[in-house]
């Protein structure tokens, strides 16, 4: 058992190298939130991911990679005690949890003169705001982390709510295949099906359109409809909506819809160095956002591959207009969002834009009512209802109908429109699974008298 | 009928707010409006739209 303080330990040589996203990991679980003081290395580590990347990649390299990998896990301090009596004792669990700060694999590692190098591979780290599941809202703040990761180490089962991170393989793939890589997590949790490697997915999507790479498919700059088309392959349905420059508020409106619904977000990046010339592109996965305290999203955080998880990014002027809080890019005059590329249960037919379309007629109608769009299953509909104690009272003839809809049979996934209408919250429930706009149900939803 | 029922949730409303609700209800019986809304079709991705993921 490896344990050391941060503080005393080379963090850089644990982690096999000084790398940028080394040093932001190193400033994220040190930061107040997170507060990590303790580093356990697990060595001989085998993991999944690289598993794969091996057979199918390294095993047939003349360098030497070594098959295992290293995990590094993260704790606080632990008010009393050390860490090693907590591991050694059958009752050490509940508080190694409490402590518990995540963890980093360090794969395809190799010798170097004077010590180690690797890759940072699969990181789950916790987000700002602890460990819950789900969105969670702190002083404005709202976080997508939809996975939990079970962490089995020296016999205690450790659990860790976030959404897991990796840093590209540049062997095997670029940004594109590390944002398709963390995207596959919450889809695989909500949807079933396989999850793949990063050498897996380069494969698969650089397989169509072969040759539009200029000739080589490793290490491959997937093009979007790669990505796209990969995702397809692999069943989703996929919603590609501009970031248009006029339609900022629409814009993050989209972001706020689909990271509540728990939805990996791609963002497709242009990093511009001077203003005429041509962008390098970049894609990243949108894992949560901020609001201020006017409600308004005024940044995002980010799953960067260049950067590490859960980075945070401003808008200079807008939702297109990123800066990373960190410094990062720094070498670029700007960074623009162009697009935002959604991957979709395929059973949810009726797209994006027309539910916007509706909402924004729904509003229009009732005098410019604010509105938002929620894309929620229906079953956490019903929960919600009954959680909230709410009552429901139809539109039609204003009779309460809430068990009627608790009781009601909806299809998994359904759109919500949900109008502030004279101080009542008024929902529009319309059935995904259709192309048509088919309104399941349409009501008044209040809360307890004593909330009113 | 709408408004008819003696549901506090509504008494509040006025006349003309109960009308607003009765025209959006009466658009939801109906098809959907299929006018383009240059707003919303601002965000279609342009089929020509293509990106390479370099970095």
């Amino acid at each position: 058992m490896e344990i050391y303080t941060i503080e005393d330990c080379n963090f850089y040589s644990v982690l096999c190298g000084e790398t940028d996203n080394a040093k932001y990991i190193l400033r994220y679980i040190r930061s107040k939130e997170i507060e990590a003081e303790f580093v356990v290395v697990e060595k001989n580590y085998i993991d999944r991911d690289f598993c794969v990347d091996y057979s199918k990649y390294y095993s047939s390299s003349h360098t030497k990679v070594s098959r295992t990998c290293r995990r590094i896990h993260f704790f606080k301090k632990p008010q009393s005690g050390n860490l090693e009596e907590l591991f050694k004792s059958p009752k050490g669990t509940e508080v190694l949890q409490e402590l518990y700060c995540g963890f980093t694999v360090i794969d395809g590692i190799y010798e170097v003169k004077g010590g180690l190098r690797g890759h940072i591979g699969r990181t789950v780290l916790p987000t700002y705001c602890g460990h819950k599941e789900g969105c969670e809202k702190r002083g404005g703040r709202s976080f997508f982390h939809a996975y939990v990761q079970k962490v089995s180490l020296f016999g205690h089962e450790l659990k860790l709510t976030s959404l897991p991170f990796t840093t590209k393989d540049e062997d095997v793939g670029m940004c594109a295949t590390a944002a398709l890589w963390v995207a596959q997590f919450p889809l695989v949790e909500r949807h079933g099906g396989n999850r793949f490697s990063q050498y897996e997915i380069t494969d698969a999507a650089s397989r169509i359109g072969l040759g539009m790479s200029g000739g080589r498919r490793f290490p491959a700059g997937l093009f979007d409809e790669q990505m796209t088309g990969y995702l397809y392959e692999k069943g989703y349905e996929v919603e590609s909506l501009k970031a248009d420059e006029t339609q900022k508020e629409l814009v993050s409106e989209a972001i706020k819809t689909f990271v509540n619904a728990k939805v990996p977000v791609i963002a497709s990046l242009s990093l511009y160095k001077a203003e005429y010339d041509e962008p390098d592109g970049h894609a990243v996965i949108i894992s949560g956002y901020s609001l201020d305290a006017n409600g308004k999203l005024d940044g995002v955080y980010v799953h960067d591959d260049n950067v590490g998880p859960y980075a945070r990014v401003k808008f200079e002027n807008g939702v297109n207009d990123w800066k990373y809080k960190g410094g990062e890019y720094e070498e670029y005059r700007s960074i623009k969002l162009d697009a935002l590329i959604v991957p979709l249960y395929p059973k949810i037919k009726l797209s994006y834009l027309p539910v916007l379309k509706e909402g924004k007629i729904y509003s229009k109608q009732l005098n410019n009512a604010p509105y938002e769009i929620m894309l929620i299953e229906g079953k956490d509909y019903k929960k919600e209802v009954l959680r909230e104690n709410y009552t429901l009272f139809n539109l039609e003839d204003g009779l309460d109908r809430t068990q009627a809809v608790k009781e009601m049979l909806l299809p998994r996934f359904i759109w919500v429109v949900r109008c502030t209408y004279k101080g009542y919250k008024l929902d529009f429930l319309l059935d995904s699974t259709s192309i048509e706009r088919r309104c399941i149900a349409s009501h008044c939803v209040m809360p307890p008298l004593s909330e009113k | 009928m709408y408004g008819s029922v003696g549901c506090n949730t509504y008494g509040k409303l006025s006349k003309e707010d109960r009308d607003a609700l009765m025209s959006l209800l009466e658009y939801l019986d109906g098809p959907m409006d299929r006018n383009v809304d240059p707003d919303i079709e601002a965000l279609r991705l342009p089929d020509n739209y293509r990106k390479r993921y370099t970095i």
